[in-house]
């Protein structure tokens, strides 16, 4: 500290004064060691200062001295800070101190009156306060934070408080109740909820669950909500809390529709599959027990009188068993190659009508014993490039329905050539396919009839379709229930890219 | 061709080829058979001709299915007490008890010698 003050407060070294000379030196020591700025002034001229007040206004302690202490003070302050200067009492005010780089910061004062021989000095402590902003600051970063992550967040955020009044609220809230912005403006939840109720399914359960909760401050809870438009939300509930005292209520609600539907698509496909694999195994014992009576009747018929007539019917049965099984499989096979996309075609140039024909006569055997009557009509040979195997599958599955399906009645085939393209009709008089579902009975595992009456793994027309649609064809379909069914395979003559020799 | 001596016995099942070779078996082995596709024609052949000592009956067949059959038969006082084997792919739980009760449930593909059993028994 600065000689000088101890000649103005008179404690020298001739000692009139003992007590505060002896104390003087630890005065000292305690004012260089504090962190506050000290500064002792004489009706507003410094008489001395400590270091901390020197580097808080950004000026060596020394050179203040003789100055006058309104200079560390702002423009705007130094009219209210003069006028304390005048005063007695202990004062503590705010004010804004100005440092010697023109910057201010915002400083508390604490002002006490000591006496001295030569007169009443003024002791100022001055403590910065610009930390304390940073706090404040600090504040004001949360506060951003929260409304950013308010304004990001999926989910719509209503707070209210204690009293029913709207404390907070996010626009993704507005925008899933459909709220207009002025109308949250100063509103209560009632307000609220008188608007949205109007958007569900059953606006009543959603008021009687909302005041149970006002009930019970303290509970969290969930709802779902079903709109009137199909959408489904997801509302939490839980009390907002400060301490343990509970001073309002945090709502969040969340848009689960396309979830909602894409567990209801997933559940739907697991159940199909369940389906399946119960058709699947049953249609596969089929087969396998009437080989199984086949071959007890092969083994039973070396033993008893059994003719040759006899032994070959259960060897045909046989046969046929395996080629059932076969195909079975090679229905999974193809519908795994057809989602997996590698249906490849083996293209030449193949007859129609030879296709037809040749599909028929296999079916002779099966048509005979059923004594349906099946005929083929074609002019000409109707010669595309085509994957010969495929078409004879696609008729096979066609031909194979109309028997099915077909009530034993006549079954009328007919290729022709009509306007560039292939075109194989199949026609049957049996029970017919329901207007609504026939669109369904293109897809996968899928059938107009119940799988416990008709045999049949319901791919056939899928994989049919497909084959048809890789050759760049269409396969349409009209029916009329109780009446008969036409199945219409058009194809053109060439497969879509390929490249005639 | 043996002489038929025993039976007969009615095979109920819609499986052309199933039917054909479970008929051969059982005429081998001497049982008269009458064959019919479904509950249906089943039910045709009971009324105009002889009854069978046993009806082997499919549960799964299109037009009238097995369980049909057995709630028309169960219906009619000629053909109630008629001995049922029913054949299901399923097996016997999935049978409801109304149609399995008073019938033997043989699930497919069938243990012969129990069939054998049975018809010896029957028939």
């Amino acid at each position: 500290m600065d000689g000088r003050i101890s000649d103005k407060m008179g404690a020298g070294d001739d000692g009139s004064d003992g007590t505060l000379g002896r104390d003087e030196g630890v005065l000292r020591a305690i004012c260089d060691v504090s962190n506050e700025g000290i500064l002792i002034h004489d009706g507003g001229i410094v008489l001395s200062c400590n270091a901390a007040l020197g580097a808080m206004f950004g000026y060596s302690p020394e050179s203040l001295t003789g100055r006058s202490a309104l200079g560390l003070v702002a423009a705007d302050y130094q009219d209210f800070v003069r006028a304390n200067y005048e005063s007695k009492l202990p004062l503590t005010y705010l004010a804004w101190g100005a440092r010697s780089n023109g910057t201010r910061f915002r400083a508390e004062v604490r002002a006490r009156t000591i006496s001295a021989k030569s007169g009443d000095l003024r002791v100022a402590v001055v403590r910065d306060l610009s930390g304390s902003d940073a706090a404040a600051g600090e504040r004001a970063a949360t506060i951003s934070l929260l409304r950013a992550t308010l304004d990001s967040t999926t989910d719509g955020i209503l707070v209210v408080d204690s009293a029913g009044l709207v404390t907070l609220y996010n626009e993704r809230f507005l925008k899933l109740w459909k709220i207009p912005v002025g109308k949250m403006a100063a509103a209560t939840d009632m307000d609220a909820m008188n608007f949205v109720a109007q958007q569900l399914v059953d606006p009543a359960s959603f008021f009687g669950r909302v005041s149970a909760l006002y009930q019970a401050p303290e509970t969290e809870s969930m709802d779902t909500l079903a709109f009137t438009n199909g959408r489904i939300v997801e509302r939490y509930s839980r009390p907002q809390r400060i301490g343990d005292r509970i001073i309002g209520r945090v709502w969040s609600f969340r848009d689960v529709t396309a979830q909602r539907r894409a567990e209801h698509t997933l559940e739907l496909a697991v159940q199909m599959r369940d389906e399946f694999l119960g058709i699947a195994s049953h249609e596969l014992f089929t087969p396998i027990t009437s080989l199984a009576v086949a071959i007890r009747g092969l083994r039973e018929s070396a033993d008893s009188r059994a003719g040759e007539e006899q032994r070959t019917r259960l060897f045909r049965n046989a046969e046929r068993q395996v080629a059932r099984l076969a195909r079975l499989v090679q229905e999974l096979l193809d519908v795994t190659r057809i989602d997996g996309g590698r249906m490849g075609l083996d293209v030449d140039d193949v007859d129609l009508c030879e296709v037809a024909r040749d599909v028929l006569e296999r079916f002779a055997p099966e048509l005979e014993r059923d004594g349906i009557d099946a005929a083929l009509s074609a002019d000409q040979p109707v010669v595309g490039r085509w994957d010969r195997t495929r078409l004879e599958q696609v008729a096979t599955n066609l031909v194979g329905n109309a028997i099915k399906f077909g009530r034993g009645r006549p079954i009328r085939l007919t290729v022709s050539l009509v306007g560039g393209r292939g075109e194989l009709a199949v026609r049957d008089q049996g029970i017919g396919i329901a207007k609504d579902q026939q669109a369904l009975i293109f897809e996968r595992f899928q059938r107009a009839v119940s799988s416990r009456h008709f045999a049949g793994l319901g791919l056939g027309l899928y994989i049919t379709r497909q084959i048809i649609e890789a050759h760049g064809g269409t396969l349409g379909l009209d029916s009329v229930e109780g009446e008969g069914s036409t199945f219409m395979v058009r194809l053109p003559l060439d497969v879509p890219g390929e490249v005639r020799p | 061709m043996s002489e038929h001596t025993r039976g007969p016995v009615m095979l109920v099942d819609d499986d052309p080829d199933l039917r054909d070779s479970l008929q051969l078996v059982l005429e081998m082995r001497g049982y008269e058979v009458f064959a019919a596709r479904d509950g249906e024609d089943a039910l045709n052949q009971l009324a105009k001709g002889p009854l069978p000592c046993v009806v082997l009956l499919d549960l799964m067949m299109p037009g009238m299915n097995g369980v049909e059959f057995r709630d028309r038969q169960l219906g009619d006082p000629r053909l109630k007490d008629l001995p049922v084997v029913l054949l299901t792919g399923a097996g016997a739980h999935a049978v409801e008890p109304r149609v399995a009760a008073g019938t033997v449930v043989l699930r497919k593909p069938f243990d012969f010698d129990r069939l054998f059993d049975l018809l010896d028994n029957l028939c």
